[in-house]
């Protein structure tokens, strides 16, 4: 009962001085509101000043506009390039956000992204968002044309030319065995958001192989870079326009031809990749503010060798993505030319 | 302690000649009897699968088709995104307008005055690295992102978590939810938060909330239930009335555990800052996710270590202000009396701030330099080295593609077909068995229908490929973790040495690390493996080294006294004491592993994780939020199956 007291009043005294650490603490918030208040009435004062100077400036009425990057280095090399015009020669303000593939419809329907420059034709997105809820239209063609295919290493067909065609890899299942794949064949496939038919393939052609998901695009570079340092045998889903194109020499495996149908049904797909005509889209909103960068995004338009030149200068020469894109519209005054006329800024 | 020990003798009861591990040594020898017996013949039936997520995909397009025009969306969730965004740009504006300077004085001077000398000399350099390292901007976008986003979690948090402590049906309520929010990983409802909230700092946030509130709610909850009785009764017979109660005795009291709180939100919420950058986070994420997809693992770390250094810097300060907090209310234990009030030592702080700040604007230093940026050379210097570490011709290349191909070949593999080709009754009868006699027939009935959920679902066959990797990855951790955790216990030194790398693990980014890992061993499980054990065995360590150290001195003095030696005062007095400490960390580990699921799908690890990431990148909304639940539910069956020693107590 004795020590039962004790404690109490220690934990009472103890109560009293917490207190007085609450009230200090309170205090305390008071002085950081005040100093929020000092901050956001800064940033206010400051922002309207930008505003007003980029106005004056620039060119006219362009604004603001966000453009999203994407993640693979083409389209961090479309972004940089449209940036630097936009900036200097329009006057826009661009910023640039990095949100994933399918998010980014969303943003665009919420005016929080204005311009995609590559999409790979998310055409059941297009018909939600395009074409009913009417919040993002459609920009035209990149110009670049997306090819998807299966590859070997070129060192592998040197040795052995049947592999370039699906039936000697059909035959030859046993060289690119692993640990993983067990008594397979390995055939490695890459980035979850890209477009793959492998496993329906795969059966379709009763292949004896195993589909090893990389789950990434840099882990799937990763094995591949791997594969070349030793030049072991390796089979896997890749596409253009990459940079690593210029870096490596890939053979593309011939896979049955197109016909009329062959991948109408996803589980039994028989035949290679279609090519894909990458699109711009922008949000409804940013197509009707009048901006004359509505204009340039439509007239945006350049190949896939133009492309993988800014990507390998940033991903190979490793250059910041501002200077890749400087330098390139230097040497190509002529197309960015095109892309500028009857712009009036 | 007593508790356990005494649940034991009931369990012998059961069955009397068995010890508990020798049965569960049985029930295995007779899962592997029937898998011999019937392998490949029963598959999960489709008869009895229901297509969940189809269910899934029409609630999702409800959602989207209403978004513009539902109540719930016009008057609920664009107001919390408009408070949200504000929050961010206002934090991120103070930031701002403070520059490095003032950002840095504020930061050191703030460690200074709660936290003490030696913390602020270290608060000093981390927000010094984030400038040289040519990160500042990103930093502070992170910084103000999880500022925000541990004020709203708080905010959640700490109310919660005391009405946890003060009911037990509230907190017998929250419990599974907490669960739920901690293990259902980020991937699965990025959509749902992006179509609710949009993209940006809001989404951003809630993403980021749903994972740092349960830690919050936890530890609150914890702490107020650890105020003694006897002082609320005393404050009660005194006429106190419940509020004076709460906030007159068990808030303050409970303050320790609070703070202790608040620190784990935070590293729960740093953790989480490369996902928050797939829906418009920013900050430090996109330039990992960006300089990744470069293939510029150099850039990537340097960005992480900043992540990092933003953790250790917040983790240390906040729990040395835990840890005077406790002091400060023990007035006979302190050193001296201060000098200045507590008042004016924050008014002092709050004007030498705003000094620095303005001094840094008079003086124009308030942009850094462009040149400081010791961040290329950094990246150059470990591009070399992982260079090197990877090419084949070295000597690291061969051991560790050696040892990967073995471990898929000897582990991994035949425990995939183990499990996927025992029948599936057999699989979940063996799990409820073995629930029953660890943990006892709540959990096993728990066990049992959460397992037939996971195959009524439809994803049985790539939820046994999961559990197989998780298996093995709890395995290694343990015997890594365990080890390491003991030789920690009985040597400081050691145990200083480790504790950066551990903290290092925690909070780096599995994706940065796991693209040399993939060269090392190539893609496929074993990857998912390694990052899954570099993120778990921290946490055992941990618990093994508290749980050694908490061994009352009077065992340890006594065993000493009749002459055993320090080999064997550890191995037949410490660790058979700290057990309960270790089952712990078992289960925390096993916890730990499942968190790492999805980076696993991200490497080639296939099975659930894979099904998550795909039904976020393909636009499968349905399949992801199945293969969610089911990593859900497999989280909960081995926690149950796990937990019976620890949590005994509450039966």
């Amino acid at each position: 009962m004795n020590g039962k007291m004790v404690v109490g009043d220690r934990r009472r005294a103890s109560g009293s001085y917490g207190g007085g650490v609450v009230r200090n603490r309170l205090w305390m918030f008071g002085a950081v509101l005040a100093l929020v208040a000092a901050g956001c009435g800064a940033q206010r004062s400051s922002s309207s000043d930008g505003g007003s100077a980029a106005g004056g400036g620039g060119g006219g009425d362009c604004g603001e506009l966000t453009i999203n990057e994407q993640s693979w280095v083409g389209s961090t090399a479309n972004v940089y390039v449209a940036k630097n015009l936009l900036e200097n020669e329009l006057g826009c303000t661009v910023s640039i956000t990095k949100i994933a593939e399918i998010p980014v419809f969303e943003a665009m329907a919420d005016g929080k992204v204005d311009v995609i420059l590559e999409d790979w034709q998310h055409t059941n997105l297009y018909k939600k968002y395009a074409e009913e809820q009417k919040t993002v239209k459609q920009a035209g063609s990149l110009g670049v044309v997306g090819h998807i295919g299966w590859y070997v290493p070129k060192y592998l067909v040197d040795e052995n030319p049947e592999l370039a065609t699906w039936q000697g890899v059909a035959e030859n299942s046993e060289l690119f065995q692993t640990a993983e794949s067990g008594d397979k064949g390995q055939f490695l496939s890459g980035d979850p958001s890209y477009v793959t038919n492998d496993e329906s393939l795969i059966s379709t052609l009763d292949l004896n192989f195993k589909v090893i998901y990389a789950g990434g695009e840099a882990s799937e570079i990763a094995a591949i870079q791997q594969a070349y340092a030793q030049e072991e045998p390796l089979l896997f889903y890749w596409y253009e326009p990459q940079w690593l194109n210029a870096a490596l020499d890939f053979v593309e495996v011939k896979l049955p031809k197109r016909t009329e149908g062959c991948d109408a049904d996803p589980d039994k797909v028989s035949c290679a990749y279609p090519d894909y005509d990458l699109r711009k889209l922008v949000s409804t909103e940013f197509a009707e503010s009048g901006s004359p960068a509505v204009q340039f995004v439509e007239n945006f338009k350049w190949s896939n060798a133009d492309q993988e030149l800014v990507s390998e200068l940033i991903a190979e020469e490793k250059m910041t993505p501002e200077d890749a894109a400087a330098q390139w519209l230097s040497d190509n005054k002529d197309k960015a030319d095109v892309w500028l006329e009857g712009i009036s800024s | 302690m007593s508790v356990v020990t005494a649940a034991r003798p009931a369990i012998r009861a059961r069955i009397p000649h068995l010890g508990r591990s020798s049965q569960v040594g049985v029930v295995v020898a007779t899962l592997l009897v029937l898998f011999v017996l019937l392998e490949d013949q029963f598959p999960w039936p489709t008869s009895l699968i229901y297509p969940l997520n189809k269910r899934f995909d029409t609630l999702y397009e409800w959602i989207v088709d209403n978004q513009n025009s539902h109540w719930l969306f016009l008057y609920f969730f664009n107001h919390i995104a408009n408070f949200l965004d504000q929050l961010v740009f206002y934090l991120n504006s103070v930031l701002v307008w403070l520059s490095w300077v003032g950002v840095t004085a504020a930061a050191t001077l703030i460690a200074l005055r709660w936290s003490g000398r030696r913390i602020a000399l270290l608060v000093l350099c981390s927000f010094l690295s984030f400038g040289l390292l040519g990160v500042w901007e990103e930093s502070m976008e992170t910084l103000a992102l999880m500022f925000a986003a541990v004020l709203v979690s708080l905010a959640i948090g700490i109310p919660a978590g005391v009405l946890a402590g003060r009911s037990d049906r509230f907190d017998k309520a929250i419990t599974p939810v907490l669960d739920a929010m901690q293990i259902v990983p980020a991937f699965a409802y990025l959509m749902p938060v992006v179509i609710f909230f949009s993209v940006g700092n809001p989404a951003a946030v809630i993403a980021t909330v749903v994972y740092a509130v349960p830690p919050a709610v936890r530890i609150t909850a914890l702490g107020v239930r650890g105020v003694a009785k006897e002082s609320v009764e005393m404050a009660e017979s005194l006429g106190a009335t419940s509020r004076q109660v709460l906030f007159g005795v068990q808030l303050p009291l409970a303050l320790r555990s609070i703070m202790l709180g608040v620190n784990q939100t935070i590293m729960m919420a740093l953790s989480i800052v490369i996902i928050a950058s797939l829906i418009g986070g920013g900050g430090l994420g996109d330039t990992v996710i960006s300089s990744l997809s470069f293939l510029d693992v150099g850039l990537a770390i340097v960005a992480s270590s900043a992540i990092v250094i933003m953790a250790i810097a917040l983790d240390r300060s906040t729990e040395a202000a835990a840890v005077r907090l406790d002091a400060g209310r023990h007035p006979e234990s302190d050193r001296s009396t201060p000098r200045f009030s507590p008042r004016k030592l924050s008014a002092a702080l709050v004007a030498s701030i705003a000094v620095f700040a303005l001094a840094a604007r008079v003086l124009a230093v308030g942009s850094l330099p462009e040149t400081v940026g010791a961040g290329d050379f950094i990246a150059g210097i470990i591009n070399d080295a992982i260079t090197w570490v990877q090419d084949p011709t070295k000597p690291v290349y061969p051991v560790t593609s050696w040892l990967g191909d073995h471990l898929v070949t000897w582990g991994l593999e035949p425990l995939r077909v183990f499990l996927t080709g025992s029948p599936w009754w057999a699989v979940i009868g063996a799990a409820a068995v073995v629930a029953l006699i660890v943990s006892g027939v709540r959990q096993m009935i728990i066990a049992g229908v959460l397992l037939t959920a996971i195959g009524v679902m439809g994803v049985w066959g790539t939820a046994m490929n999961t559990a197989s990797q998780v298996l093995v990855s709890t395995l290694l951790t343990l015997v890594i973790g365990v080890a390491l955790g003991i030789v920690a216990a009985e040597t400081p030194r050691f145990e200083r040495a480790i504790r950066p790398i551990q903290d290092a693990l925690q909070t780096l980014p599995q994706i940065v690390y796991l693209i040399p890992i993939v060269a090392l061993f190539s893609v496929g499980r074993v990857p998912g493996v390694i990052a899954s054990v570099l993120y778990a065995t921290p946490v055992v360590i941990r618990l093994v080294v508290v749980g050694i150290k908490e061994v009352s001195p009077a065992a340890v003095e006594a065993a000493r006294a009749f002459g055993a030696t320090r080999a064997e005062v550890l191995l037949k007095v410490k660790i058979p004491l700290a057990r309960p400490a270790i089952m712990l960390g078992i289960n925390q580990g096993i916890i730990m592993v499942l968190a790492v699921v999805i980076v696993a799908g991200l490497v080639g690890g296939g099975a659930l994780g894979y099904g998550v990431v795909v039904g976020l990148q393909r636009n499968e909304f349905g399949d992801g939020a199945v293969a969610s639940l089911a990593i859900l539910a497999l989280g909960i069956v081995l926690d149950r199956v796990t937990r019976g020693n620890v949590q005994r107590r509450s039966a």
